[in-house]
C-alpha cells in the first residue's frame, strides 16, 4: 500500500509540475466558469438555475478527455511503460493512479465551482446535494473511464487528440449544458444520450434519483472497467 | 566456475524475418560478458529475451540469479526528480531508499532535478542507480556509456569493475570497442542475426591473423629487405611498416638489417591490432 500512496503522490506533484495538466484541470474551466458566470447568466438569467451542473460539466468533460488520455499515452506508448516493467512497477499502477490522481484534480475544481457560484453569481444551489454528489461522483469516473480507453488504445499522442476532441466537443454541444437539449433536431439530441455528460448533466440537475437516468452512466462504467482490464491484461503480456 | 545465463538455440522472428537464428551461449557468474554486433545485428532484442522483456520463438533461457537492468530507450516522465523516480523504484520493490546508493553514482546536489532537464549522462547513471536498487546478483547495461563524458566513462567503468569485485556478472551490449575491451572477460559478436565470434577479447585479436605493426624511422630509407619474420608493407610518413605475428623474431631481424647497413634508428613504434579493427574485418568478412 505505501508504494501505491507515494506514487499517488508522486503523481500529484508531477501534475503540478505540468502547464498542460494545470491548464486542462484548472486554468481553463475555471476561466471559462468565471466568463459564463459573469456574462453569460447575465444575457439569460435562467442560466444561473444550472451554472453549477453545465459548468462542471464542461470541467469533467475537459479534464477526462483532453487532460488524462495524453497523459496515460505519454506512459504507456514511450519507454516509460519499460523502464517501469524492469523497475518492478506493475503496469496496471499507472493507469489507476493516474484515474486516482485525475479524479481528485476534477472534485477540487468540482468543489471550487459548488461552493463559489453561489456567492459569486448568485447560481441556484442543487436541491438534494446527496444526489448530486453521487451523480458528479458517478459522472467523474465514468468520464474518466472513457478517457482512459482513450489513452490506453493511442499509440500517438498527436491521434489521442483528435479522438479525444471527437468526445468532448460533442459532450459539450449534445449534453444540453450550453442550451437545453430539447432544442436540439431529434437526431442530435438522441446522438447526445450516447454521451456520459448527458447522463451526468442530467442526474446533477435531477432533485430525485431516476435508475433510468443513472443506469446509463453505471452501465457505460461497467463497460470502461472491462475494457480497461482487458487493454491493460493485453499491455502487461510481453511482445 | 558455474553459469549465470545459459542461452541455448535461441531464434525468432518477426514475420518471416529471422532477427536471431539459433544462438548458443552461456555468461559464467563473477564475469564481465560483452555482447557486440553493428546495429540491427540483435545485441538489444538478445537482451530483451534474456530480461523477459521479449517472447522468442525457439530456443531455451536459463538465468540463474536476480537481474537488474539498464535499459537502452529507458525514459521517465520529464517532471520526475532523481529522488522521487529513486524512492518510487525502492518502494515498489519493498526496499528501504539509501543514500549511499545515490551518491555513488549521482550527487546528492541533484536529488531535485527533474528527469527532463538532465543531461544525457545524468539520465544513463540515474537508470544504472534504479537496475542496482534490488543488489541484482546479474546486471544488464545497453549502452551503458552512451552519451557520458570522458570523467563519467572512467567513473563508471570503475564502478562496474567494483560490482564485479563483488561477484556480480555483469552483461554489457555497446558500440564501444575500446569499453568492451577493456571490462569485458567475455564477448560474443553477432552478425546478421547469428553468433560469429563467441571467446575472450584477447582471442578474437590472436586468434585471427594476431597482425602486428613495426614502425621504425631511420636516418635513411631502406626499399630492400630481405626478411622472413615479417613483411615489408612500405614507407609511409617517415616510417619504415612491417607486419608480423611474431614480434621478438621479427624485430631482431629488422634491427639486425639496420644495424648491417649502418642505418641509424630514430624511433620505433609498435602496435598491436585492436578489438576495434577485428571487429571490422569479421563484419566484412561476413558481408564478402
Amino acid at each position: 500500500m505505501k508504494p501505491f500512496l507515494y506514487n499517488i503522490l508522486i503523481q500529484w506533484k508531477l501534475d503540478l509540475r505540468n502547464k498542460n495538466i494545470l491548464l486542462t484541470y484548472y486554468v481553463i474551466p475555471l476561466v471559462f466558469y468565471g466568463f459564463m458566470g459573469a456574462i453569460f447568466t447575465n444575457i439569460n438569467p435562467a442560466s444561473k438555475e444550472t451554472l453549477i451542473q453545465s459548468m462542471i460539466v464542461f470541467n469533467v468533460s475537459m479534464g477526462a478527455f483532453l487532460g488524462m488520455p495524453a497523459q496515460l499515452v505519454d506512459l504507456y506508448s514511450s519507454d516509460i511503460k519499460k523502464a517501469y516493467r524492469v523497475g518492478g512497477i506493475p503496469i496496471w499502477s499507472n493507469a489507476v493512479i493516474t484515474f486516482i490522481s485525475a479524479m481528485i484534480h476534477l472534485l477540487i475544481t468540482s468543489l471550487i465551482i459548488y461552493s463559489t457560484s453561489h456567492i459569486l453569481f448568485d447560481s441556484t444551489i442543487p436541491v438534494n446535494t446527496f444526489i448530486f454528489f453521487i451523480a458528479l461522483m458517478l459522472f467523474i469516473a465514468t468520464s474518466l473511464g472513457v478517457g482512459t480507453i482513450l489513452g490506453l488504445f493511442a499509440k500517438d499522442p498527436s491521434k489521442i487528440a483528435v479522438f479525444s476532441q471527437i468526445i468532448f466537443l460533442p459532450s459539450i454541444m449534445l449534453s444540453g449544458i450550453m442550451f437545453p437539449a430539447s432544442l436540439l433536431p431529434n437526431a442530435f439530441e438522441k446522438i447526445g444520450y450516447i454521451y456520459p455528460a448527458t447522463w451526468g448533466f442530467k442526474n446533477m440537475v435531477s432533485s430525485e434519483f431516476l435508475l433510468g437516468w443513472i443506469s446509463p452512466l453505471i452501465v457505460v462504467f461497467s463497460i470502461t472497467i472491462l475494457v480497461n482490464t482487458l487493454r491493460l491484461i493485453k499491455l502487461k503480456n510481453i511482445d | 566456475m558455474s553459469n549465470a545465463i545459459s542461452i541455448n538455440g535461441l531464434t525468432k522472428q518477426y514475420g518471416k524475418k529471422v532477427v536471431l537464428d539459433n544462438l548458443s551461449f552461456s555468461v559464467e557468474k563473477g564475469e564481465i560478458f560483452g555482447l557486440l554486433g553493428a546495429n540491427g545485428a540483435g545485441k538489444t532484442t538478445t537482451l530483451e529475451c534474456i530480461e523477459g522483456l521479449r517472447k522468442y520463438d525457439v530456443g531455451k533461457i536459463d538465468v540463474f540469479g536476480s537481474v537488474g537492468v539498464q535499459l537502452q530507450s529507458s525514459t521517465l516522465p520529464e517532471n520526475i526528480t532523481a529522488w522521487e523516480a529513486f524512492k518510487l523504484f525502492c518502494l515498489w520493490n519493498n526496499i528501504e531508499e539509501d543514500d549511499s546508493l545515490f551518491n555513488r553514482f549521482f550527487s546528492l546536489d541533484l536529488k531535485g532535478k527533474q528527469y527532463g532537464k538532465m543531461s544525457t549522462g545524468q539520465k544513463r547513471r540515474l537508470h544504472l542507480i534504479l537496475a542496482l536498487i534490488t543488489d541484482p546478483e546479474i546486471i544488464f547495461l545497453d549502452e551503458p556509456t552512451a552519451g557520458l563524458d570522458v570523467e563519467g566513462r572512467v567513473s563508471l567503468h570503475s564502478e562496474l569493475l567494483k560490482l564485479k569485485k563483488q561477484g556480480k556478472t555483469i552483461v554489457i551490449a555497446s558500440h564501444d570497442m575500446a569499453e568492451i575491451e577493456s571490462l569485458c572477460d567475455h564477448i560474443v559478436i553477432l552478425k546478421s542475426s547469428k553468433i560469429v565470434f563467441d571467446g575472450t577479447p584477447s582471442e578474437l585479436t590472436s586468434n585471427f591473423l594476431n597482425d602486428i605493426n613495426i614502425y621504425i624511422k631511420a636516418e635513411e630509407q631502406i626499399s630492400d629487405f630481405s626478411i622472413k619474420k615479417s613483411k615489408y608493407q612500405g614507407f609511409s610518413k617517415n616510417y619504415h611498416v612491417f607486419k608480423t605475428t611474431t614480434l621478438d623474431d621479427a624485430l631482431l631481424e629488422i634491427l639486425k638489417i639496420f644495424k648491417e647497413k649502418k642505418n641509424k634508428i630514430a624511433d620505433i613504434r609498435i602496435e598491436h591490432e585492436t578489438l576495434e579493427k577485428r571487429f571490422i574485418e569479421i563484419a566484412s568478412q561476413e558481408e564478402n
